[in-house]
């Protein structure tokens, strides 16, 4: 060990038997001390020379100076990167999960084409590297027909919305520029997909680009929406819970651009507002975030696509949820769990031994996200997707022409599922309240856990957690429950959480 | 420069302190104050409760082990990269260890285990070697260049308290416990090991170089690698 990680284990080292069974309580640390490590958690900054003067002459960090550390927009931030451990937001999307259809690829000698709309374009392969005979809208007015009955339109050269500052040859076909075709298809949707008049519009604008450097921003911008939205609670001191309550969404530049132009390809995405509610925002523009009112199914964070793709099952988002905002865990049994042969066994996860340990508790949360896509980010709406369906049933158990059945319980290969016949699938199994859930969404989860105290106490021990830097197990529980409630009396104010605790003599005692 | 790194390592590293001229200077970490509350008298220990016949050490009951409020308290944390970032910024007064527009710390953000929440979850703290080893190259570049800024400034950060050339012990302790303030945040006596250590960090450079800049700047490194900066 190194003489320094010698010395910093020293200096951690349990002391309690030198004392015998006698408590060890770690030393009060000097004002000064005090307010640096305060000033390093709350703005992870060190003092400014003025401020360490401003402390010796007063002899504490007085409240004033620490109320406007708490509303400072560096608090903000370090509560920010808090939450991100908790919410791992972070998404690395690309390629398919974009839509395979409009995704561009290169090919031989620099000619970009969509790769999958090849046969639907010009019966298969690329075209080549030849200026194209096209008029105003890139339509090839003439071509080449090889052996094989496939054309080659030749390329045209165009500047890519994912970097201005090139140019690309592109097929020719592909970069046509027609909105409604003549056949009525609308060229920016995904009826499009299989005209062949239909390209990939103004500077490719209806394509994605296949490669992962081409969403970066995109990409980014979903896993920062989160965080930005901590970031304004925090600030504003808004009730806690607005977190996962708030009928909002979060956009900046690279979100608009992608709702705005590429997300009618989407089978992953939609829309979360109509096109002119969004905001005018350059594509570039990644630092303005603008929140935007959305539908009541919206939830907050619970609903924002970085969470949404960060966890993509439902039962995923209910445990991430459990963990970290209601510092519950999932534990498999001692031994791990057993696999129990039977015959034809339940599909219903709370009823199957073993698994219903933790799934009858896990499939009611897990169904608060019911309506919404697994993998993906669209919404199942009531009007839309009815709970229950009379068509389904009737039709059941072979439903072939009717169409959106295959989203419901038609055919059940066990007698715990015959009761759920014709309903939406995310309702199978649900019963009493729980059929509530889905259609109330993860925010009346918050609600609920907001209104019974759990929410405040848990959030009481993360912030407690990262604040003395110790384990759970470390912390008295009972300093956790004052904080709590102190929390609970302010409103559930995460600023006045804060300051109870870097204000309380555990804070300011540390080895 | 590089010829007095073993000093720094050695204010930054020893545990032993000792005030004879040739010994290191100052424990890596202080030694903790005096509790607070009393432990009360010095009664020997009380007996081993496994030692008790009437006691079954194969099943001694259940007892909450977390600690009452008055027992918990916060632990010592290593600064995180961005912490120490920024605190380097802020000390000196704006110099940030970077080549261009990208800091070091971003381009080494992986290898120091700063969390990217995909592959990583949660910021490394530990105060392993590899930060270590960056943040002296980080103090020593911050270094260089404020202790030789500031001591152009009428308004000096560094030399708050004595005058850039001025040698005497007088000057030079006064400006390492204005130093000992500013960087690590703890006040300390003029005889406090600590000040002796940097003293002598300073004396011994000043003999081989004869410059009181390079002495400063050896002195600055030596605060920014020393744990009372990195840990708080």
């Amino acid at each position: 060990m190194s003489p320094v990680l010698f010395a910093l284990a020293l200096s951690t080292m349990p002391t309690s038997h030198a004392s015998g069974l006698k408590p060890y309580f770690a030393p009060e640390r000097s004002p000064l001390e005090h307010a640096r490590a305060v000033s390093l958690d709350l703005r992870g900054q060190v003092l400014s020379p003025d401020e360490v003067a401003a402390i010796l002459a007063a002899g504490e960090l007085d409240d004033a100076t620490l109320a406007s550390w708490l509303a400072s927009e560096d608090f903000a931030d370090q509560v920010m990167r808090h939450h991100q451990t908790l919410f791992i937001n972070s998404i690395d999307l690309y390629g398919e999960r974009l839509r395979y259809l409009r995704a561009y690829y290169s090919y031989g000698a620099n000619v970009y084409y969509t790769y999958y709309r090849q046969h639907q374009l010009r019966d298969g392969g690329a075209c080549t590297n030849y200026d194209a005979d096209v008029n105003a809208l890139n339509q090839p007015q003439s071509w080449i027909t090889r052996s094989d009955g496939s054309i080659d339109e030749g390329a045209v050269d165009v500047v890519p919305w994912w970097d201005p500052t090139r140019t690309l040859r592109v097929c020719a076909r592909d970069a046509q520029l027609t909105e409604i075709s003549s056949s009525g298809n609308d060229c920016r949707t995904l009826e499009g997909d299989n005209d062949t008049e239909c390209g990939c519009g103004p500077n490719l604008e209806w394509c994605n680009f296949e490669w992962r450097s081409g969403h970066e921003d995109f990409n980014r911008a979903m896993s920062e929406a989160i965080s930005r939205r901590v970031w304004d609670v925090i600030h504003e001191d808004r009730e806690y819970t607005t977190l996962f309550t708030e009928p909002s969404i979060y956009v900046n530049g690279a979100l608009v651009d992608y709702y705005k132009n590429r997300v009618g390809f989407s089978n992953v995405f939609e829309r979360p507002v109509p096109v002119e509610d969004l905001p005018d925002l350059d594509r570039d523009d990644l630092d303005t975030w603008v929140e935007l009112p959305a539908d009541t199914h919206y939830a907050g964070a619970l609903t924002e696509p970085g969470w949404l793709l960060r966890f993509t099952t439902n039962r995923g988002r209910a445990n991430r949820f459990f963990t970290e905002f209601l510092c519950g865990e999932f534990l498999p049994p001692e031994g791990g769990i057993m696999e129990i042969a039977e015959e034809n066994p339940t599909p219903d996860l709370s009823q199957k031994p073993v698994c219903m340990d933790c799934h009858t508790v896990l499939e009611p949360w897990a169904a608060y996200w019911g309506r919404w896509k697994e993998s993906g980010t669209t919404y199942a709406n009531e009007v839309d997707y009815p709970t229950y369906s009379e068509e389904c049933a009737a039709c059941a158990p072979y439903c072939g022409t009717t169409p959106g059945c295959s989203d419901y319980m038609i055919s059940p290969e066990h007698p715990h599922e015959e009761p759920y016949v014709g309903y939406f699938q995310p309702y199978v199994f649900l019963f009493g309240d729980m059929q509530e859930h889905p259609t109330m969404g993860p925010a009346l989860w918050a609600e609920t856990i907001a209104d019974d105290g759990r929410l405040a106490r848990c959030a009481a021990e993360k912030a407690a957690i990262w604040l003395l830097g110790k384990p759970e197990h470390e912390i008295s529980p009972e300093l956790i429950d004052g904080w709590a409630d102190d929390f609970t009396a302010s409103g559930l104010r995460y600023q006045e959480l804060v300051r109870t605790i870097v204000t309380s003599p555990a804070y300011g005692r540390a080895r | 420069m590089k010829r007095v790194l073993p000093l720094l390592l050695a204010v930054a590293c020893t545990t032993e302190p000792e005030k004879t001229s040739n010994t290191p200077p100052e424990p890596a970490t202080e030694p903790d104050p005096v509790p607070p509350v009393d432990p009360g008298p010095a009664d020997p220990l009380p007996p081993d409760p496994l030692d008790d016949p009437s006691v079954d050490s194969e099943s001694l009951g259940d007892a909450d082990a977390r600690p009452a409020p008055e027992a918990t308290h916060r632990a010592i944390k290593r600064m995180s990269v961005a912490q120490a970032s920024a605190a380097l910024t802020e000390l000196s007064g704006g110099i940030v260890w970077a080549n261009g527009s990208s800091t070091y710390w971003a381009s080494y953000a992986a290898t120091l285990g700063v969390a990217d929440y995909q592959t990583i979850l949660e910021d490394n703290l530990d105060p392993n070697i590899m930060f270590q080893k960056f943040l002296d190259d980080a103090a020593n570049h911050t270094c260089d260049q404020w202790v030789a800024s500031d001591a152009e400034l009428e308004d000096a950060r560094f030399f708050s308290a004595a005058e850039p050339d001025a040698t005497d012990p007088a000057s030079v302790t006064a400006n390492l416990l204005a130093l000992r303030i500013l960087i690590h945040g703890r006040e300390s006596a003029e005889d406090d090991p600590i000040i002796d250590g940097y003293r002598e960090v300073f004396d011994t450079v000043l003999r081989r170089s004869d410059d009181p800049i390079a002495a400063w700047t050896t002195v600055c490194v030596g605060f920014f690698t020393h744990p009372h900066f990195f840990t708080y």
